[in-house]
């Protein structure tokens, strides 16, 4: 027996967006459990599912801040270190993911398409971010001779000046307008 | 289309100020710990909720739905979208007329979204209703949400085609028509042999009949005929109410989603018993008895068919519960089909004044067959009490002389076909 067309209109290929807070949920498990003890993975665990369930909360920011501000306890990283790669993959990727689905109503049909834009920014921004670690672990991680405070100011310092030019090249765009 | 110069600025989400807060709050105890790892996760936070600007204004898209192809039985519609450069997808909310309702995401760039929604009722139907919001990138902004946009049809209800004879009112009015009527007149069938009158037509007179009956030489006979004449129907509805077979959900909105209801059937039985006297050759009259404003006068022609058939789509439920209903002005000798629901004495008795002015009435029955699931003990007895008076209302009116045509769904056009040849039975005898 075939099935009655659906009344509203097709789109391309879609998900629910309940499984993008769902995936996000499994991702900060993930996450946890790679980075952390056994306990507080369970409390990140938790916190997952309840930035999931009730989005106004804000407990995956919680969870994505416990996670960043848990690699004290791991003590610092060299440029090899998979785990700490990973970690920097995440975190943004996580915040990319509960941004988007605290927006959408839980059964929202997400098209793949409007993804992909987005998924190809994180992918470039990871690419920078990726080489921007290797670099400064290299030189101010663990065991390197240089004293790490200096790496904190030059990532600073080179953010910084990514914000100003970017700045910059949108004031000379608008003035040749 | 949506207007997008009374939409409020777009606004920074909630995601982006708690991405900036989380940010900052591991670039501070990465930067206090002297820790360039720490301070390497916070950097990307604070980038993706900072580095896109929210825009001052704008965030509004352009969208319409427009009425689109569809196959019998369904309603098209077609949702064209066109967001502003600086969103990264579009929140579409689409709302059927049955209540069903669905959100979507989707990607940017100006496309057209169509769909079909199969319809349960007929007259003015909101098909679909749509409001958007704008997100922007990284999720930093969301535009205010704009709508709705409706796309309204007034749907036609399906013509029920009624073989046979058609009752047909005590006295023909007109000088044209297609019925026989028992005045002498010219186009109808031989009604005697008289003898020559002054004022007789002389191309009437039949010789071999004069010469057969002739007494003298000047006596003459003339073969005289029935005129020819068209009725006059008024179809007279009662609009102030609309309810469906589950009694349960009368006091609701929602009992009328996707059940037929009785103004469903007033308007298949208005635009088909139009249809047949129309083809008749007769002249028919409409009345919204609810909405005075909503009357066609006495006609025929198929032109005459289409604006009836509009006016019947366009009926609404008033809501308006009055009991008392001012009796329009109806033809002399014209016969009534009185629609409705006949839930109280105000249509009775406005049949009862018409018929006992010379016109023949006929009630049409377009209450749907009562379902009684849900309902509680007290509103059993009162739905059995309900049904009781009403059947003892039309029954009186019945003993009264007045026809009933029932019309509610049966399955089976014959059915109502198979009514109106009793009623026909019934009514012999035409002047």
């Amino acid at each position: 027996m075939s099935r009655a067309p659906s009344p509203f209109p097709a789109t391309g290929p879609a998900v629910p967006a309940f499984v993008v807070r769902a995936v996000t949920v499994l991702l900060s498990v993930g996450l946890a459990v790679l980075v952390m003890p056994p306990q507080p993975a369970v409390a990140c665990a938790i916190g997952a599912l309840i930035g999931a369930v009730w989005p106004w909360t804000a407990a995956e920011w919680v969870v994505i801040a416990a996670l960043a501000v848990g690699q004290l306890a791991r003590g610092l990283p060299g440029p090899g270190d998979v785990s700490f790669h990973v970690l920097l993959l995440g975190v943004p990727l996580l915040h990319a993911l509960a941004a988007r689905s605290r927006l959408w109503p839980p059964l929202a049909r997400v098209e793949l398409r409007a993804l992909g834009r987005p998924g190809l920014r994180l992918l470039g921004g990871q690419v920078v971010l990726q080489i921007l670690a290797t670099a400064a672990l290299w030189l101010f991680g663990a065991g390197s001779a240089t004293y790490p405070v200096a790496g904190v100011v030059a990532v600073a310092g080179l953010v910084g000046a990514g914000f100003v030019a970017r700045r910059s090249v949108r004031g000379a765009t608008a003035g040749r307008r | 289309m949506s207007d997008p110069g009374t939409a409020h600025p777009p606004l920074r989400s909630a995601g982006s100020l708690a991405g900036t807060v989380a940010g900052l709050v591991v670039l501070v105890v990465g930067v206090a710990a002297g820790r360039v790892d720490v301070v390497l996760l916070g950097v990307p936070l604070l980038v993706a909720s900072l580095w896109t600007r929210v825009p001052s204004a704008g965030g509004v898209a352009q969208v319409a739905v427009e009425h689109a192809e569809a196959p019998t039985g369904r309603v098209g519609y077609r949702i064209r979208l066109e967001p502003p450069p600086s969103a990264e997808a579009l929140h579409v909310r689409v709302v059927l007329s049955t209540g069903r309702r669905r959100d979507l995401v989707v990607a940017p760039g100006a496309r057209e979204l169509v769909g079909s929604a199969p319809t349960w009722h007929t007259g003015p139907v909101a098909v679909a209703t749509v409001g958007h919001r704008v997100l922007g990138e990284d999720a930093v902004w969301a535009g205010p949400p704009v709508g709705p946009v409706r796309l309204r049809r007034v749907v036609l209800p399906q013509r029920v085609e009624l073989d046979g004879p058609l009752p047909l009112p005590p006295r023909l009015t007109g000088l044209t028509g297609l019925h026989a009527s028992v005045r002498l007149g010219d186009g109808g069938e031989l009604h005697d042999i008289n003898p020559f009158v002054p004022g007789d037509r002389l191309r009437r007179i039949d010789w071999r009949a004069t010469a057969r009956l002739r007494r003298g030489p000047g006596d003459l006979y003339v073969r005289r005929t029935t005129a020819q004449s068209d009725a006059t129907v008024v179809i007279a509805v009662d609009t102030r109410d609309e309810v469906s077979d589950h009694v349960a959900t009368w006091t609701t909105p929602a009992g009328l989603v996707e059940r037929t209801t009785s103004l469903d059937l007033a308007r298949e039985a208005a635009s088909s018993l139009a249809a047949a006297y129309v083809h008749a050759g007769d002249q028919v009259a409409f009345h919204d008895l609810a909405d005075q404003g909503r009357v066609v006068p006495p006609g025929a022609g198929r032109r005459h068919l289409d604006r009836v058939r509009r006016a019947a789509a366009g009926m609404v439920a008033t809501g308006l519960w009055t009991p008392r209903l001012r009796a329009p002005v109806v033809a002399r000798g014209a016969l009534v089909y009185l629609v409705g629901t006949h839930l109280d004495d105000t249509t009775s008795e406005l049949a009862t004044t018409w018929f006992l002015a010379g016109h023949r009435v006929v009630l049409v029955d377009v209450l749907p067959h009562l379902d009684r699931h849900d309902l509680d003990a007290r509103e059993a007895v009162a739905t059995q009490l309900l049904e009781g008076e009403r059947a003892e209302r039309i029954d009186g009116l019945r003993d009264l002389g007045i026809g009933v045509l029932d019309w509610r769904r049966s399955g089976f056009d014959a059915d109502r076909t198979g009514s109106l040849r009793g009623l026909v039975r019934a009514g012999r005898g035409h002047r």
